[in-house]
């Protein structure tokens, strides 16, 4: 009782003056057992989703789909209604994801004098730290030193004149340093004064400086991510030796507590300093109270939300012992990951007691959750901030008029897998000409000896109609409808997307032998039903569109290899008169395969192509090949570009009808692009197709 | 830069003299081995090779593969890095073996494309369950490559290799039960690898699974939604899996 009463007017003393100037100094007079709650706020992977929006599709998503920062943004308003001291944190992977992210960074580079929308959206919140992610390094140093507005000490990396449009807040990471400059690249770690409501033993609130530090850490796996912006420049230190460096020397400095940013998810490994995920070794790290963890995109601990998601796999999988996934504890420490692209918010509540002159975190009654937008009874989703979609709509138009702005390129024919099927390529060619192009340029500039001594070995191409009725009768490829030589159609920046549909996909070259090569032909040449000739039955040429994306077609330059199909043969002895420069291609014959990393890798299952044939992976997207490719090229034509069919079918005369399901309403498209087998439009099935009447004997 | 390099240089001068402390653990040595793999100091590699002993002393088999590698990233130390990596598989360092293997089926570190004469580096680090190794064993045996078409040996080391984390190994061992190779098909386990090498972000698999989360392929339950994540997730992730 005494010791209350003596003590608190002197803290109301204390208390006065740092109100008075301030500024944070040590709290002698503090009475033994004061209590502070702090609640630390944090989101991660982000990756530039502001609005709920797709930016592939161009449309908004709501309901269970939402996501985004300013959806986010009500969350935080709910945590800080909640707690009354909170400290708003970002663990990385914030710049780049969208559209829009690639938008300001690629296409129209932002000016030093702008700030990127996720940080003008950040600074609405009131961050208080932020660390960088993996993605922080996709578009180079010099565009992070300018949108961080930091001299990143690092050797040709120049920093533009003048104050850059920057985050409010620091941003730190320990982990990755200069080469140059043998100096991090940004600050280690921030330490923040802050004043919070404190608990004095009597029960009265009063206000108190804390000194909280703030520690980033990234992969050590961006060296190799992102070798082509990074090899050289910077080097990458082990998360756990970092953090035995730099949280002591925080804690020499008189941190009270220290948050750990850990752009990593939680692995149970041993640790080694080359882990990806090293999070959970963090909690070994002396003087560690808190960690915000990230890079996996998942929800830890378990939501807490009425039907909210399960536990994934590979986190219920961590032992027991060392995490607990229920209360969010690991080795002790409250630890947090709130998902991705600003579905969940961290929040962990550190409980601290005053206790021999220094803050003590109780660990027993930390706390952590991962909160979801539909928190509150599972199915009921946040409404999205409306201010921040005001703050961020420039951004965001300029971003959907991009997309729809002219490519620079206009097409003489209308580009469309209507009846790839039987032999158009007006959706095809166009990619394979990119993908051929690109690493015959390859080929041609390499420095490895290994790729230099392929530069005899033929390069071909091969690509798919990826939306060719996979989705519906509605689904399949359509650029420039209205094209002619007559009057020419611009290509819009989005088309490249439309010709080549997964925008997850990245070039990669196999090298493989025409054995090979045949084998890789009958197998997209599955997609056929066997057709028997002396049946009167109707026959669906081709019966199933749910692996569509297989049907490669192939293509060599001056339409050099050509093939044909003979459906009336078994799947595995469909493919003949397989030729190159008019010779029939040797079992022994080398080629090099310009094609995606799903292919090259596996996807599909075609014998002998599983990743041990590889002899290059590109960083470059298949998408941003053809992008790129056509923005060179003068004007499109149907002669050069539309009409370099390699493959044709045996022609066969069946007794009965054969039929191609397609869009209805097609059949002038066949006829323009002269296609004799495709002879009438029939009638329309269940699915909404037209069944279109096929001739083979044509 | 100048004052660094006489720095390092000095820092060289100082670690010949003084002998350099025993490493402390593992990953202090693997540290090191980034450290000098990324920064080529004269200082890292030195003490690496000091760690990594020279014959009388015995042989640190971790420090003379990160040693190895290190040298590796120099074309022009490609003989250097083959030795120290030699002896550190021959001291039973199973990534060492590895990359040696692949090294050699490849044409890398100097050498011409060998697939018979990588064999035995990778059965070497299979012994010790390395995943890669596993996976490159697999592979021959699928593709006959350097030996006959083998698909029950093939199944059993994909086996082996997803057990031991080889993300594209599960995508292959998927494939295998979907198309009854080397083994009655096996829907459900096709699924369980699939989406085991989903979640590891290997590209086909991530792609497959959106399909299937898209069409119900392999009896997986549809989910349109969760089909647009698995989507997102594999565009953002085409960015750090490519290699």
């Amino acid at each position: 009782m005494f010791m209350r009463f003596s003590a608190t007017p002197l803290v109301i003393a204390t208390s006065a003056l740092l109100a008075a100037c301030g500024s944070s100094v040590p709290n002698p007079n503090v009475p033994e057992g004061t209590t502070l709650e702090l609640a630390v706020l944090s989101t991660t992977d982000l990756h530039q989703n502001l609005l709920s929006y797709d930016y592939y599709r161009l449309a908004g998503v709501s309901g269970s789909g939402t996501l985004g920062l300013a959806a986010t943004a009500s969350l935080i308003k709910a945590a800080r209604a909640e707690n009354a001291n909170t400290l708003l944190v970002d663990n990385g992977d914030a710049t780049q994801g969208t559209l829009l992210g690639d938008f300001q960074a690629l296409d129209q580079p932002i000016p030093c004098s702008a700030t990127l929308a996720i940080y003008r959206a950040m600074n609405s919140l009131g961050y208080d730290a932020a660390g960088l992610g993996n993605h922080e390094f996709n578009y180079g140093l010099p565009f992070l030193s300018q949108t961080l507005n930091t001299d990143l000490g690092v050797a040709g990396v120049a920093k533009p004149a003048g104050n850059c449009g920057a985050p409010n807040h620091p941003v730190v990471n320990s982990n990755v340093t200069s080469i140059s400059s043998g100096n991090p690249i940004l600050p280690p770690y921030v330490l923040l004064n802050r004043n919070y409501v404190a608990k004095l033993p009597n029960g009265d609130a009063y206000t108190l400086p804390l000194k909280v530090a703030v520690l980033g850490f990234v992969p050590p796996q961006v060296l190799d991510w992102d070798a082509k912006n990074l090899a050289g420049k910077v080097a990458v230190t082990g998360v756990v030796e970092s953090a035995q460096k730099y949280v002591a020397e925080a804690r020499a400095k008189g941190a009270d507590v220290v948050v750990a940013l850990s752009h990593g998810g939680l692995d149970a490994s041993p640790y080694s300093p080359k882990m990806e995920n090293a999070s959970l070794h963090l909690t070994t790290v002396a003087g560690v109270d808190a960690l915000v963890t990230g890079h996996s995109h998942l929800i830890f601990p378990a939501a807490k939300e009425p039907n909210g998601p399960k536990l994934d796999a590979s986190l219920a999988a961590l032992p027991a012992g060392t995490v607990d996934s229920d209360k969010g504890l690991v080795n002790g420490v409250p630890t947090v990951m709130a998902q991705s692209w600003g579905r969940r918010l961290g929040i962990i509540k550190l409980t601290l007691v005053w206790r021999g002159g220094k803050w003590v975190v109780q660990k027993g009654s930390s706390s952590a959750e991962s909160r979801g937008l539909a928190y509150t009874d599972g199915k009921t989703f946040v409404t999205p901030d409306a201010g921040m979609a005001q703050l961020v709509d420039a951004e965001h138009q300029a971003t959907i008029a991009y997309a729809k702005q002219p490519l620079g390129v206009n097409t003489d024919f209308a580009m469309s897998a209507y009846f790839a099927l039987v032999g158009d390529v007006s959706a095809i060619q166009i990619v394979n000409q990119a993908q051929i192009d690109y690493v015959k340029n390859l080929l041609a500039t390499t420095t490895d000896t290994t790729l230099k001594s392929y530069a005899g070995i033929p390069v071909i191409s091969c690509s798919a109609p990826f939306k060719a009725g996979r989705n519906g009768a509605g689904d399949f490829t359509d650029v420039a409808p209205t094209a002619s030589s007559a009057s020419p159609v611009a290509l819009q920046v989005r088309n490249p997307g439309d010709l080549y549909l997964y925008g997850n996909n990245n070039l990669q070259a196999v090298k493989i032998k025409g054995s090979d090569l045949k084998a890789w032909l009958e197998t997209s040449a599955k997609q056929f039903a066997q057709i028997d000739p002396t049946s009167t039955a109707v026959q669906d040429l081709v019966p199933s569109y749910s692996t569509i994306f297989n049907f490669d077609v192939f293509y060599a330059e001056g339409n050099a290899l050509t093939y044909q199909v003979d459906v009336t043969k078994p799947v595995g002895s469909r493919i003949v008169n397989l030729r190159y420069q008019g010779q029939p291609v040797a079992d022994s014959a080398d080629f090099i395969v310009a094609t995606n990393d799903y292919r090259a890798s596996g996807g599909g299952g075609f014998p002998g192509i599983d990743g041990s044939k590889t002899i290059y992976k590109s960083l470059d997207a298949n998408q941003a090949v053809v992008a790129a490719y056509l923005r060179r090229q003068t004007g499109l034509s149907r002669a050069l570009n539309g009409s370099g069919r390699a493959w044709s079918f045996v022609k066969t005369t069946t007794a009965g009808p054969v039929v191609l399901r397609s869009a209805p309403g097609k059949l002038a498209v066949a006829q323009s692009l002269g296609l004799p087998q495709v002879t009438a439009e029939g009638s329309l099935d269940a699915s909404g197709y037209a069944r279109y009447s096929i001739d083979l004997s044509k | 830069m100048r004052p660094r390099l006489v720095a390092t240089g000095l820092l060289a001068l100082a670690l010949a003299a003084c002998t350099p402390a025993a490493p402390r653990d593992a990953a202090a040595v693997e540290a090191l081995g980034m450290q000098a793999a990324q920064t080529r100091d004269a200082g890292a590699l030195r003490t690496l090779q000091h760690w990594a002993g020279a014959a009388p002393a015995p042989l640190n088999a971790l420090a003379a593969r990160e040693l190895g590698l290190a040298l590796a990233a120099d074309p022009a130390q490609a003989d250097q890095a083959r030795r120290w990596l030699t002896q550190a598989a021959s001291a039973g360092d199973a990534e060492a073996a590895w990359t040696l293997g692949d090294a050699q089926r490849r044409g890398g570190l100097g050498w011409t494309p060998d697939p018979a004469a990588a064999r035995p580096w990778f059965e070497r680090a299979a012994a010790a369950e390395h995943p890669a190794a596993l996976l490159a064993l697999a592979r021959a045996a699928r593709n006959g490559e350097a030996q006959p078409r083998d698909p029950v040996a093939a199944l059993a080391l994909l086996q082996r290799a997803s057990r031991a984390g080889s993300a594209q190994a599960m995508y292959l061992l998927s494939q295998a039960y979907a198309q009854g190779e080397g083994t009655a098909p096996d829907l459900a386990l096709a699924r369980h690898w699939l989406e085991q090498a989903a979640e590891r972000h290997h590209p086909p698999a991530m792609q497959d699974w959106a399909l299937a989360l898209e069409d119900g392929r392999l009896g997986v339950t549809r989910d349109a939604e969760a089909a647009r994540e698995q989507w997102r997730e594999a565009g953002e992730e085409r960015r750090n899996r490519w290699r």
